[in-house]
């Protein structure tokens, strides 16, 4: 288990995740959004948009070949570094679905290198087949990743069939890419404002901000219908904590909801129909409040599966559920962990076994302090508390796995989850 | 003897025969490798040359221009296709490279973030003028050896299982675990292969320039390069053969695959040198082969480019040899899914259909042939650097 210190996995793949999403899925509405823009300014022979769409390309290619490639890059040395059980899983089942993936990434990268330095150097025709070329492909990227990512959170049928077209077309496929698109185009609309506002030609500023904000409608107008869709197919004890309203993951959902809605009422009617108001201070405010939902809802989306890594299927510290299901109350752990220092817990070192069990059971999703730290959460609990928790920890918190330990195991991590969480105490 | 750490077997099998899968392995891997090698020799050379131009030899510029303005785009099919190895390697050896990726931590995770630097500053470095670009260039360059020491020291991990335990209790946050004498051969190694690459390809893409000063300089630049390159391989290249595990070395002795592989990366990169200085020789356009100039001019490329990739397969005997001894049983259990393993195929057939006839149109159009390019479009410069006069 990687001990990433007070950051914690989960933290790494978060900033990493939601930043990617975040510029991947502009890259995906700005490839509708620049062939549709090109074909429409062609249409109506319009230079000053033309000009727009030149320089925003620009801009796309910085931010979506360079940060957007890396930060997917980077989604991929986390989950192996975090998740390496289930990113196995994951890898060995739908393997050419993301084999797949890459060739129409591949295809994303060449067309829109092609797309930039091809502006003026071919027929316009051409330029725009280049441009439908990318969008497709990049639709084509998100609808493959989409079947992944939502099988993590309803696999259906996978757990008892193991047919990757079951895994593949789970419940939450179909709306999850509803609204993964929706939000695509807003965020199209979106980062189009940000190149907007710097237009200098008054007219020509008024023009491009009313058409990039009704790119952000249309995809704010289709969201709910995905986001019910979505609601209603998730597991219902994923429903539950959702709209339970007094826990993080429902306060994240609700956030998320409500930067959507005031954003969607203040660009229908601030920008959209007064498009003289914006500038890039507004188009930055709009960009940040974006960025907050978003990043809530990729947030929400972790979230509701725990205790699970791949739902009903691989519990989050790496053990699988049948397997949980076979183990006695009272497996030892520690016989089971291959990398821990301590084999067993011996008389006079129940503190190094209790660290070695938390190294191997634990350290997935908690840090010691920091992130998820496990010290705040048990600093006001007694040695004897810490271990009647961990003796019911899946009964007494829906979001912990079952944790199968001896009674000399389940004391020995109390005793040094007591020790480490007193004042002065010796955390490493 | 097979160390207990090792995970066990995935419970899900492999979609396809493992030989399947370790072709994609390779032939992905040699793309990459193709563009890694362009990206770290191109970015290290171009830096050398840009401080050169600011020391006075104005002559460099346009070959110091050609990598510079190329660089942005090796580095985006680089990342392209290094998705499809790390994809294929995970899929195979996942028990040995998420271990060895875990024992390196942040050393491992912080790659990432020297990409995305280098790569903004190959950007940087390709759209704007001034002072700074070789300063630019170098801290590219030092982010790209960054990531490649971590790459080398990475898949060098995963193949030594026996030393797993220790590293992780003596660093459980992570760390560069193996001795420097161990890693550092393979790392120059690996180096030596880019730089030795994009000598030959200066000196074919300096045949283009017009100017004839600056393309003699270029292709002596690059005829240097190459030489210094393929001279410093050869100790280089025993110290990194001295490094082998013995079991290795006897492995490799004992196969005719890796012998011939051997000696095809000695004769291709002896003839890329020849086929460089003949080049430099006649200038980029005294060779009368019946084969179009532009064409010849990629010969030293393409020949030290199959010299790289002959070392690169026996480098993927030795990693296969090397882990098969430690692969659990039931590790590579098959459960074959054809329909998808079929629609993969021929989607990558497509795909490189449409990447090929793009290419071909937009070639066409830019030479004229059909009709006024840009017809419709607003009048203004081109949107990328200033063209060069390189004709490559």
């Amino acid at each position: 288990m990687w001990d990433a210190g007070v950051f914690n996995g989960g933290a790494t793949i978060a900033l990493i995740a939601i930043l990617h999403v975040y510029i991947a899925m502009f890259a995906v509405g700005t490839g509708i959004f620049l062939y549709a823009g090109e074909r429409s300014a062609r249409r109506r022979n319009d230079a000053g948009m033309l000009q727009y769409l030149r320089t925003h390309s620009k801009f796309f290619i910085l931010v979506a070949l360079v940060a957007g490639a890396i930060s997917g890059v980077g989604i991929w040395f986390d989950i192996g570094l975090i998740a390496p059980e289930a990113t196995g899983v994951l890898i060995r089942t739908f393997v050419w679905f993301w084999a797949l993936e890459w060739i129409f990434f591949a295809l994303e990268v060449v067309t829109a290198l092609l797309y930039y330095y091809t502006w003026d150097r071919v027929r316009p025709k051409l330029h725009e087949t280049i441009g439908l070329v990318y969008a497709v492909s990049a639709w084509m990227s998100l609808f493959l990743i989409n079947g992944i990512i939502s099988f993590m959170l309803t696999p259906g049928r996978w757990p008892e069939t193991h047919s990757v077209w079951d895994g593949f077309w789970n419940p939450s496929a179909i709306p999850s890419l509803v609204m993964r698109t929706a939000v695509s185009v807003i965020l199209a609309g979106l980062y189009a404002l940000i190149t907007s506002a710097s237009v200098e030609d008054a007219d020509l500023r008024s023009r491009l901000v009313r058409f990039s904000t009704s790119w952000m409608i249309l995809g704010f107008a289709a969201l709910p219908l995905g986001g019910a869709a979505w609601l209603a197919a998730i597991p219902p004890e994923s429903r539950a904590t959702l709209l339970s309203g007094a826990n993080p993951a429902s306060l994240f959902f609700l956030m998320s909801m409500a930067i959507s809605f005031v954003m969607a009422l203040f660009v229908w009617a601030g920008p959209y129909k007064k498009p003289s108001m914006v500038n890039t201070a507004l188009a930055a405010l709009l960009l940040v409040m974006g960025f907050a939902a978003t990043g809530s809802s990729e947030w929400v989306r972790e979230a509701v599966r725990k205790p699970f890594l791949i739902y009903g299927y691989l519990y989050s510290n790496n053990v699988y559920k049948q397997e949980a299901e076979r183990l006695p109350e009272n497996a030892s752990i520690l016989a089971r962990a291959k990398w821990a220092g301590e084999r067993s817990v011996a008389p006079d070192r129940e503190l190094e076994a209790g660290e070695a069990i938390f190294r191997s059971a634990c350290m997935q999703c908690h840090a010691v302090n920091g992130y998820n730290g496990i010290v705040p959460l048990v600093a006001h609990w007694s040695e004897e508390y810490i271990e009647h928790q961990l003796s019911h920890l899946d009964e007494l918190e829906a979001a912990m796995p079952p944790f199968h330990a001896t009674a000399d195991e389940k004391r020995a991590l109390a005793k040094w989850l007591y020790a480490i969480s007193r004042p002065g105490g010796d955390a490493p | 003897m097979t160390p207990e750490v090792i995970p066990d077997p995935f419970p899900v099998g492999l979609p396809a025969p493992p030989v399947l899968l370790e072709i994609l392995l390779v032939l992905t891997f040699l793309l990459h490798v193709l563009m890694m090698n362009v990206l770290l020799g191109g970015t290290l050379t171009a830096t050398g040359l840009e401080i050169a131009v600011r020391l006075g030899r104005r002559d460099l510029r346009p070959a110091a221009r050609f990598l510079v303005k190329l660089l942005p785009n090796v580095m985006a099919l680089t990342v392209t296709f290094g998705v499809a190895p790390l994809l294929f390697l995970q899929l195979l050896y996942g028990q040995f490279f998420f271990t060895s990726s875990i024992l390196m931590g942040w050393y491992w995770l912080a790659a990432v973030l020297l990409m995305l630097i280098g790569y903004y500053g190959l950007y940087v470095a390709a759209w704007r003028q001034g002072g700074r670009r070789p300063w630019i260039l170098a801290g590219s360059a030092l982010c790209f050896l960054a990531v490649a020491y971590a790459f080398v020291h990475n898949l060098l991990l995963m193949t030594r299982p026996h030393t797993w335990l220790y590293a992780y209790l003596s660093s459980p946050g992570g760390g560069l675990h193996l001795p420097l004498g161990d890693v550092f051969p393979r790392y120059l190694h690996m180096i030596l292969f880019g730089t030795s690459l994009t000598g030959a390809l200066l000196v074919g893409s300096s045949g283009g320039i017009e100017e004839g000063g600056s393309r003699m300089a270029g292709m002596r630049v690059g005829l240097w390069v190459l030489t210094l390159s393929l001279v410093a391989q050869i100790p280089v290249g025993a110290w990194y053969g001295s490094t082998l595990s013995a079991g290795a070395v006897q492995a490799l002795g004992a196969s005719w695959y890796a012998r011939v592989l051997f000696v095809l990366a000695l004769v291709s990169n002896g003839a890329g040198w020849l086929a460089a200085y003949r080049l430099w020789r006649t200038a980029g356009t005294g060779i009368k082969t019946g084969i179009p100039e532009r064409a010849v001019r990629f010969f030293p490329a393409a020949l030290v480019f199959a010299g790289t990739a002959a070392m690169m397969l026996l480098r993927q005997f030795v990693q296969d040899f090397e882990l098969q001894s430690f692969l659990p049983a039931g590790s590579w259990k098959v459960e074959v899914q054809p329909v998808l393993t079929a629609i993969f195929l021929v989607g990558l057939t497509l795909a490189a259909a449409v990447v090929a006839w793009l290419l071909y149109r937009v070639r066409k159009d830019r030479a004229g042939g059909e009709g006024p390019p840009g017809a419709g479009l607003p009048a203004g410069g081109p949107p990328g650097p200033e063209r060069e006069k390189t004709a490559v």
